[in-house]
């Protein structure tokens, strides 16, 4: 079988083994996102005044929805073991596409920007399901040919005017914007479909084991196709959400998107490598670093400073959940 | 049983069919010799000394990481953090800007240090503590990469006056070979030999198949692991000294192109991702690849747009061809 596992995935399955001991630590352990976002509150309204309040929640939840419809993607597909990382630019692809069709009518407008995200999805997951390429090279060699087309359909930034869809897309329901409740409820819809119906456990199954998959007569190379397709919807809903927010659209956006979605995704504790994970813990993740993004920036710190307090979390977490697991043993 | 024993024979033919052994290792270097022709045909000044000595030069720092990540992707490893690396070490060489050969030693040293560091510091969370590695480098590549912001706040690093020395590296050529790709091919050539002759790259490939084989094997799979991290992360610092010699200015965002251009590179040429397979040939192949098909879309001048439209096929077109002859001949 031909495991398309990035880096050693038998390093994966931390919290499962966690969850078996049942011990003081590894309960702490389970809810380690929710302590760090209660200590990193706590900190930053103790810090600065402004911080502990229902404005912060409103900026924080527009400021998550884009990437966090994307991260939606990027978890089923990081669930059945692969990666994506040409969501960047078929976000900036859709939004581009999306302004660009606005003389059309709104509606044909949404239409052609979602329809343009399942196609990339459909063309990334055909290669890598039927001829069996690697994903991660796959979708690095779609984005470079993706980033091109970006380029060459936009002539440089473009924006909208005085059109009733931004009014939409800065809109507010009582604190929560309109766009934060299509992420919000974007989430709990596949949050339902992962844990509660049979395809999700599907998706599941074929990141844990293909070989039983193949005998327990789930398609492996469809259930691919399909996650595919999944992230390259949800990566142009993500665009449609920010192209709406900002009322523009830019080929050059699409780099920096994938590293900060998977590294959101894996800030969650969903495994590379396949079969664990959900997209709640995927929001807490996401929700943990734009808290940190707010809170530094209220207090007037440099952006860079997030950096390195994500990538000290990143380790620092990872090396808790390994001395927990490995204790009086030789490997995992 | 019977069945086992015909499988494994029909398996062992097919091992030691020579086309079919031939097509599955060189399948690159034909899609490189049709480019190539190809390319002949079309443009006057492709097929010249000039031309293919300034591809070779421009694909010096992209070969050396390459390289370092073939070991990385021979141990079973991942990693995300070299960009940063060559970033910092870049960085740190253009700011001494060393005059006399005992400064430039010193700064030099001192970047090797880094690096090594650096890569240690992989290796024990990767190796030593069996984290995963892709987390792990992605964790070390934000630290790295906010550390340089930092430093810099986000500004151009530059030598107003380069230095000789670095110039000379830099620039300077014998027998009209620059010095680096001089510098590139020694340093490959180690690493092949590595590769190819010694049991040190027999224990690597052994903890890249199997973490468990190994261990029954009685290796230290932690070390000889950190030790890929380590040797990876030199070779990273020295392409960041040698790109630090050409370019004498900088900008902090450069990272996220050389870590992507590298695992192209090698999952091109043909090593897993998985671990355990692949030689630096292999990894040559893919370089070189890269390498031709940036200075051929450079030499048509096409635009940004269709260079990178033209890259992506090219490149989705190779690894596809060369997945379907390993699926045949397998």
């Amino acid at each position: 079988m031909n495991k398309e596992k990035i880096g050693t995935a038998r390093d994966g399955n931390i919290n499962n083994t966690v969850k078996k001991k049942r011990s003081v630590l590894g309960i702490f352990y389970n809810l380690r996102i929710l302590i760090l976002i209660i200590i990193v509150i706590v900190l930053f309204s103790s810090m600065s005044k402004g911080f502990f309040s229902l404005n912060t929640l409103n900026s924080i939840l527009s400021l998550m929805s884009a990437y966090g419809t994307i991260a939606i993607g990027q978890t089923i597909v990081i669930l059945i073991g692969g990666l994506d990382v040409s969501v960047g630019y078929i976000m900036s692809i859709s939004g581009l596409l999306l302004i660009k069709m606005m003389p059309y009518g709104v509606p044909v407008a949404v239409l052609i920007c979602l329809l343009s995200g399942i196609f990339i999805g459909f063309l990334n997951g055909l290669i890598i399901s039927r001829l069996r390429v690697n994903s991660l090279i796959t979708t690095i060699g779609m984005g470079f040919l993706l980033g091109g087309v970006a380029l060459l359909i936009s002539d440089g930034t473009i924006h909208i005017k005085d059109n009733p869809i931004v009014d939409f897309g800065n809109g507010i329901f009582w604190y929560i914007p309109y766009i934060a409740i299509i992420y919000l409820a974007l989430t709990a819809l596949v949050q339902y479909i992962l844990k509660r119906t049979t395809l999700g456990l599907k998706f599941y199954c074929v990141g844990a084991d293909r070989l039983s998959c193949t005998f327990s007569g789930i398609s492996n190379r469809n259930m691919e196709l399909f996650a595919f397709i999944l992230s390259g919807l949800f990566a142009s809903l993500g665009g449609f959400i920010y192209s709406i927010k900002l009322a523009a659209a830019s080929p050059l956006i699409g780099s920096d998107v994938p590293i900060f979605v998977i590294t959101a995704v894996l800030l969650g504790g969903t495994t590379i490598g396949g079969g664990y994970g959900d997209v709640v813990k995927t929001l807490s993740g996401i929700f943990l670093i734009t808290l940190i993004t707010k809170g530094l920036t209220l207090l007037n710190v440099e952006a860079y400073f997030q950096n390195m307090i994500i990538g000290v979390i990143l380790i620092s977490l990872l090396f808790i959940g390994r001395k927990l697991t490995t204790k009086g043993r030789l490997f995992v | 049983m019977k069945k086992i024993s015909q499988a494994a024979t029909s398996r062992l033919k097919k091992e030691n069919d020579l086309t079919g052994k031939l097509i599955r290792t060189y399948a690159i270097w034909f899609v490189l010799l049709v480019l190539i022709i190809v390319m002949s045909f079309i443009s006057p000044v492709f097929f010249s000394f000039r031309n293919f000595i300034t591809v070779l030069k421009n694909i010096g720092p992209l070969a050396l990481i390459a390289t370092g990540l073939t070991f990385v992707f021979l141990g079973g490893g991942f990693d995300l953090s070299q960009g940063a690396v060559l970033l910092l070490t870049s960085m740190l060489i253009i700011n001494f800007n060393p005059v006399t050969p005992l400064t430039f030693t010193g700064s030099l040293l001192f970047c090797l240090a880094i690096s090594i560091g650096i890569g240690s510091v992989n290796g024990y969370f990767i190796g030593m503590q069996r984290m995963n590695p892709f987390i792990t480098t992605l964790g070390i590549r934000y630290i790295i990469g906010a550390f340089i912001y930092i430093v810099t706040s986000g500004a151009v690093v530059s030598a107003t006056v380069q230095s000789d020395i670095l110039e000379f590296i830099g620039f300077g050529t014998v027998y009209r070979i620059p010095i680096q790709t001089i510098i590139v091919a020694t340093i490959i050539i180690i690493c092949w030999f590595i590769i190819r002759f010694t049991t040190y790259s027999r224990r690597i490939k052994i903890v890249g198949s199997s973490i468990v084989v190994s261990r029954f094997s009685g290796l230290q799979f932690g070390k000889i692991q950190m030790s890929t991290y380590v040797i990876n992360a030199l070779l990273a610092g020295i392409a960041g000294v040698l790109i630090g010699c050409n370019i004498f200015h900088i900008k902090p965002t450069l990272i996220w192109n050389y870590d992507f251009d590298a695992i192209t590179a090698c999952a091109v040429g043909g090593i897993s991702l998985s671990g355990g397979s692949g030689t630096i040939i292999n990894t040559l192949s893919g370089v070189l690849l890269i390498g031709f098909i940036n200075n051929s879309m450079v030499l048509l001048g096409l635009e940004e747009s269709w260079q990178l439209i033209f890259k992506g096929l090219i490149l989705l077109i190779a690894i596809i061809v060369d997945m379907q002859i390993k699926r045949r001949y397998e």
